[in-house]
């Protein structure tokens, strides 16, 4: 962007088919950042020279240093295509009439996988992503992970395969060989596509597909990048082709024979692969000579390709020379950016089939029709997905999309947090925006409005929201979704400051630290203990030296890291369990029983919840889960929160008074749910029926006071006669290494109460990627374990996967959970030892 | 006070066996012996008392260990007296035997009232009190053969020695002009001591010595047993170090300031306080002063912060009581400083005392960490050792934002920038006897009370219904 003043951006900004929003993913360490910067530089913000060595979109001190991206960060960028490039865009929501310059708002979001929520939170507000993977390693757990999230969101992908030089130069792989990892890469992502995206959906088919021109191929290391349009065009006259028809050929199973000129469907002696003969081949035979320094050689061959060198780079010879003439010759930025502005969607294509994922409320109300439409006359719509600490210490930008209507500095609007919902005031604000500005890289620029289909940021937004929430002039609107992460935040740290009088200097702090982060949980607990729960180790060491350092900026004590636990059930409650009211008047009787298996996780995933019409719901369980119609109908609620994994059932018969009491035993619930009889912890998997209730004649006599009480006692009792058991979090861990590593890998998991369920090599490599369930409760030092045990060579990448039941009785003292029962209940300041049944059984 | 008054109505009087079920406050106090609560100095000055104030009708109140003596009691200060004076007993008291139970007094038109046992010293406000406390026996030699060991640690330092409630009488008799303060002195060697009674007597409890600069550097000794006066006084009062001598056992045992860990304990109760929507305030004193003021106070700074509060008065507090007010998301209890603290877990919604409210509701709290504990309110009242003065302005410019640690939620403040919203109608709801204003909403509870129907429903023929009260209806 050859510096543009804010009005002509603010002009672009106005031509919405020709806007790209998308974001770069990929695993940690494939190049996403090193990518970005080849495109910046393109764009014009860093100096072309730099790029491959300034990690533009790194803006921490902490993300420079460790080389990893921590943050995701946008950029926009200005590109303008060639008119003879502007037809291969067809589509007539895609462009505008006469304008060659597209605005690219990029976002660089980090690979690792505890920084996931970071991903998603970039995926929410772009349309199409540039998925980037590494063509040594190929396709790896986190690049699955977020490309499956991607085509949840509808967000369309595109592939580049990164690290090309790495493959010539390091691996010496022969041209066929690296066609068939090409071609393997190609097919692992659409095979990934294909599990999670329905061809005939309203997003249609988005496989990536090299003739095509979808997918790039290049080394954001050294700043060169081609798709198989940049060849064509390149043989198209020679061949006396058409460039579209040219790059059918140049991929797949054409061969060519150089003999009789002819092209042939399959291999022969005396063909050759068109990809292999017309891309590779001259990339290979500048690799050769420059590597192996054939100074006659280069010169011909630079003049075969039209690379003309400049004065001051004659002199340079080996990898420099190499990257100065790759460059010249295959600009990364330029087939990059072609390639965004030709596949990924403009706002206008995006938003028709995204708009029912987006929006709650009812899809033909105003609001879901100008998002719909990236209608910028329609009322103002704006999602905001993350909040960006400021230089001013506890204020933020609050960073979003707009989707529709326009977003003005001054502008009064409504404020909606996670919670509102239509009608009511909670979670409800209505405010003046204070400023709207342009966020790029670690610079902002005011800007006066922001219409539909661009992403800005706004200040005076973040006293009211806590992460994310939506932003609308229309006084009927509902909520835009909320974000689904991919990881939870399973491991959780104390803290407490060194010199207690600092305590309100760390709360101040965690509230500051819980928005600066999409994912992490900041909590005061009961007992006292001030918890920062994260994705994972490297999240909370992050977590941590922010929190010291910026948001509370006082010394701090912080405690081992430890998981939190679920609470369930194993088996039926061996005995109907009664309790009665304080004042004895009144019986609830009540079992508990555990869920079939996988019912706790369609109640995360939001399949079965408190919101689904009762009749559907139950017609749902009763096929997926054998549960019976009559009595799936009368579930009263989920809890905790409301929405948990644990329900309540009504299986009574005709029980006088018993709407009256609902409310009650709703509120008895939720509490008990909340706080589990074992360790205090969140109950999972368990459903409470309730069989039969007896109720005073009195209204005053079964209140509030009588019942809740009493229906946490029978719900506790409930549980202790079930078999209660502990859950915990199980990571899945994927680990890359050589073969001879194998070994080390198993050793350290069998220690850790791992195990492996899949093991197989990267074909084309002489790498293994061992897959493994490892609890989460020993996890911690996992990495250092692994890389001390390996030499070095094994790199885990562990995600939250899934709740398992601890094996073993809490209640036998010689057992592992019993231990962490106790364990938790002195940390928590309760009293030691077992529940004691007959607290909370009566008798009749 | 409020409407629910009215509700409440039958929880002041609850049946005959709860009165005998309920659990007595004799925890690990020693029983008492007769001679302990009323000897001859207790005679004395009970009886020079009466007789000089010319009172003729003594209220005796008791807590509830010292009851098997009641009787002793009245009938040899009677004889003392002689048939001028009527004497009556007063026993279980609402809230804790710590107050003085002016109501109970007033229902037998009583003069004055003699305290018997733990007093927490709130200042009555209507009728002339006598303290007595028991006297346990300790010498003084003893005391001072134990404390020997603290000398090293409390040379050159500032020590003070408090006396519970039983010991009292040490410092009072400077037997022998051999007083305790004097041989202290000698024994410990420190910069500075002080001998002080807790709970410290008379009136002038507010009027604490404002504490010096050096407070967090002091030893203190508190002599009696490890016990809710202790937990109280250090709680309330910096040290560096804590030890207790325990009279009966004749043991020094050492314990940590609990001041840090007990605050930050309860910071999750200022959240939840701050969190919610509805304030319970229970009062549970008659008697103190300024009650009604701090009331006053609290109203006014949740109104502050749009938080509605709700006026409770239910007598002796229990779970069952509290959990009838589903929509009130906290409870500050407002008692004297021996009774307004409760962790129970029983509790459906936690209580918090009134200093932790403030701390919650005052914004010049914001970012302060208290030096000590207040268990007392009066002192968080104008003129009290913890004022801190509410300032409404404040509110508008905290510029914070504030998220709820607990919830995870936003919290507070004004949600519009105008208050078009007002004009809004609300609907009415059928068939309602009398509006109430009492602030709580109801709209999310799921039974709303009996559909009427009208005109929908058969008339049927009238049946015998129940008779007597709820408690226990005579047909049954």
């Amino acid at each position: 962007m050859v510096n543009f003043t804010v009005d002509e951006i603010r002009g672009l900004m106005d031509k919405k088919r020709n806007i790209r929003n998308m974001s770069v993913i990929a695993h940690v360490d494939h190049g996403k950042s090193t990518l970005t910067d080849s495109l910046v530089s393109k764009a014009g913000i860093i100096a072309g020279a730099k790029a491959g060595e300034t990690r533009f979109t790194d803006t921490r001190k902490d993300e420079q240093e460790r080389c990893i991206t921590i943050k995701s960060t946008a950029i926009s960028m200005y590109f303008e295509v060639e008119e003879k490039d502007l037809v291969f865009i067809t589509h007539a929501d895609q462009r505008e009439k006469e304008c060659k310059g597209f605005l690219i708002n990029l976002i660089d979001s980090p690979g690792h996988v505890d920084f996931s929520s970071e991903v998603t939170a970039a995926l929410r507000v772009t349309d199409g992503a540039l998925v980037v993977v590494d063509c040594v390693s190929g396709v790896c757990v986190q690049t699955e992970t977020v490309l499956r999230q991607a085509i949840a969101e509808r967000i369309k992908p595109i592939l580049f395969m990164n690290k090309m030089d790495r493959a010539l130069l390091e691996l010496q792989l022969d041209a066929e060989e690296l066609y068939q990892t090409f071609q393997r890469i190609v097919e692992n992502v659409n095979v990934i596509i294909a599990t999670y995206n329905d061809d005939g959906g309203p997003m249609g088919e988005v496989r990536v597909d090299p003739s095509k021109g979808s997918v790039g191929f290049g080394s954001g290391l050294h700043g060169w990048a081609f798709t198989l349009k940049q060849f064509s065009e390149m043989y198209s006259e020679k061949f006396k082709i058409d460039v579209v028809k040219l790059m059918n050929r140049l991929w797949g199973e054409n061969f060519f024979n150089a003999k009789t000129k002819k092209w042939q469907k399959q291999k022969e002696v005396d063909n050759k692969r068109s990809f292999c003969m017309y891309i590779l081949d001259p990339i290979y035979k500048v690799f050769d000579a420059i590597m192996n320094y054939k100074k006659e050689e280069i010169g011909t061959l630079l003049e075969k390709i039209g690379v003309t060198l400049k004065h001051e780079d004659k002199d340079k010879d080996g990898k420099a020379l190499l990257k100065t003439v790759m460059r010249t010759w295959l600009p990364a930025g330029e087939a990059l950016l072609q390639m965004i502005a030709i596949h990924l969607p403009s706002p206008v294509v995006a938003q028709k089939y995204r708009m029912e994922m987006l929006y709650e409320g009812p899809q033909d109300d105003e609001a879901a029709i100008a998002v719909k439409n990236c209608d910028p006359e329609g009322p103002l719509m704006m999602y905001i997905s993350k909040m960006v600490p400021t230089s001013d210490k506890g204020r933020f930008y609050a960073f979003g999309r707009v989707f529709a209507g326009k977003v003005a500095t001054g502008q009064k609007c409504r404020i909606m947090g996670p919670n509102y919902t239509p009608g009511k005031k909670e979670d409800l604000y209505e405010k003046a925006i204070q400023r709207t500005i342009l966020m790029m890289g670690r610079y902002v620029e005011a800007i006066e409005d922001v219409p539909s289909g661009n992403i800005c940021g706004l200040v005076g937004v973040d006293q009211f929201l806590v992460k994310t929430g939506t932003i609308t002039t229309f006084k009927d609107a509902h909520n835009m979704k909320v974000m689904k992460f991919s990881v939870s935040p399973v491991v959780r740290v104390a803290v407490e400051p060194k010199n207690p009088a600092d305590l309100p200097k760390l709360v101040e702090g965690l509230k500051r630290l819980a928005k600066s982060d999409p994912m992490v949980q900041c909590i005061i607990e009961e007992s006292g203990e001030h918890i920062i729960a994260g994705a994972g180790e490297l999240h909370l060491e992050i977590c941590l030296k922010d929190l010291e350092e910026d948001h509370a900026c006082i010394p701090l004590k912080k405690s081992d890291p430890v998981v939190s636990y679920r609470e369930t059930v194993n088996e039926e409650s061996n005995q109907m369990c009664l309790s009665k009211s304080p004042n004895k008047h009144n019986r609830l009787h009540m079992k508990a029983l555990p869920m079939p298996d996988g019912l706790p996780e369609d109640i995360d995933n939001g399949d079965v919840s408190s919101k689904d019409d009762f009749k559907i719901r139950a017609r749902y369980l009763a096929e997926k889960y054998d549960y019976d119609v009559t009595e799936a109908r009368k579930i009263w609620c989920f809890g905790p929160d409301g929405t948990g994994p644990n329900f309540i059932l009504d299986c009574t018969k005709s029980v006088q008074y018993l709407n009256e009491i609902k409310d009650s035993v709703v509120a008895g619930f939720q509490w008990a749910s909340k706080e589990g009889i074992l360790a205090d912890e969140n109950m999972r998997g368990v459903r409470f029926n309730i069989y039969d209730v007896t109720l005073h004649a009195d209204a005053i006599h079964r209140g509030g006071g009588q019942i809740i009480p009493t229906t946490r006692r029978c719900l506790y009792a409930a549980a202790i006669t079930a078999s209660p058991r502990l859950m915990e979090p199980v990571y899945l861990c994927e680990i890359q290494c050589p073969e001879v590593a194998v070994g080390g890998i198993y050793g350290v998991l069998n220690r850790r109460r791992g195990h492996v369920f899949e093991e197989n090599q990267v074909v084309g490599t002489p790498m293994f990627v061992v897959k493994a369930y490892l609890p989460v409760n020993e996890s911690f030092g996992f990495t250092a374990d692994l890389r001390s045990n390996t030499g070095g060579q094994a790199f885990p990448q562990c995600v939250f996967d899934h709740w398992q039941v601890l094996p073993g009785d809490p209640s036998e003292p010689a057992s592992k959970p019993y231990q962490i029962v106790q364990d938790t209940r002195k940390r928590k300041g309760l009293k030691e030892g077992l529940p004691d049944l007959t607290q909370y059984l009566d008798k009749m | 006070m409020t409407s629910n008054d009215v509700g409440s109505a039958s929880a002041f009087s609850s049946s005959e066996t709860a009165a005998l079920e309920r659990q007595t406050e004799v925890q690990d106090d020693q029983v008492v012996s007769l001679e302990q609560i009323w000897n001859e100095r207790h005679k004395k000055v009970s009886s020079g008392w009466i007789r000089q104030n010319g009172y003729q009708r003594i209220c005796l109140q008791f807590p509830d260990d010292y009851l098997p003596h009641s009787n002793v009691i009245s009938e040899s200060l009677k004889a003392i007296l002689g048939s001028s004076a009527k004497t009556f007993i007063l026993a279980d008291t609402t809230y804790g035997s710590c107050c003085v139970d002016e109501i109970a007094a007033a229902h037998v038109e009583a003069d004055s009232v003699i305290h018997f046992g733990n007093a927490c010293r709130s200042k009555a406000s209507r009728l002339p009190v006598l303290y007595l406390y028991p006297e346990l026996p300790l010498e003084v030699r003893e005391l001072i053969n134990n404390l020997i060991a603290l000398k090293a640690e409390c040379t050159e330092r500032e020590v003070c020695i408090y006396l519970d409630i039983g010991y009292q009488h040490l410092n009072e008799e400077p037997n022998e002009g051999d007083n305790l303060c004097r041989q202290l002195k000698e024994a410990l060697q420190p910069k500075e001591l002080h001998v002080d009674v807790y709970p410290l007597p008379a009136e002038d409890a507010s009027a604490l010595k404002p504490l010096s600069e050096s407070a967090g550097e002091r030893i203190c000794v508190f002599v009696g047993s490890d016990n809710q006066r202790f937990a109280n006084l250090s709680l309330t009062t910096p040290a560096l170090q804590w030890h207790i001598f325990d009279g009966v056992s004749h043991t020094l045992s050492a314990k940590n300031p609990l001041t840090a860990q007990y605050i930050r304990r309860r910071y999750y109760y200022i959240e939840k306080c701050k969190d919610a929507q509805t304030l319970g305030l229970v009062v549970a004193t008659l008697t103190a002063e300024g009650y009604l003021d701090v009331v006053a106070r609290l109203q006014s700074m949740a109104k502050g912060r749009g938080i509605k509060t709700q006026l409770l008065s239910v007598g002796r507090l229990n779970p069952e009581k509290l959990a009838n007010f589903l929509e009130i998301d906290c409870f500050v209890l407002i008692g004297c400083p021996f009774n307004n603290m409760y962790n129970s877990k029983d509790y459906y919604k936690p209580i918090v005392s009134v200093f932790e409210a403030e701390m919650a509701l005052n914004p010049a709290w914001h970012m302060k960490y208290p030096e000590s504990y207040v268990t007392d309110f009066k002192s968080l009242l104008p003129e009290g050792r913890g004022f801190l003065p509410f300032d409404e302005e404040a509110l508008f410019q905290e510029d914070q934002q504030d998220v709820s640690l607990v919830s995870g939620r936003m919290r507070g403040g004004t949600s519009q920038d105008d208050n078009s919203a007002s004009l809004a109608v609300a609907p009415r709801a059928k068939m309602e006897l009398m509006t109430n204003n009492t602030g709580l909403s109801f709209e999310d509870r799921t039974w709303q009370g009996l559909d009427p129907a009208l005109g929908q429903t058969e008339p049927a023929a009238v049946q015998q219904g129940l008779s007597g009260i709820p408690i226990k209806y005579s047909h049954q």
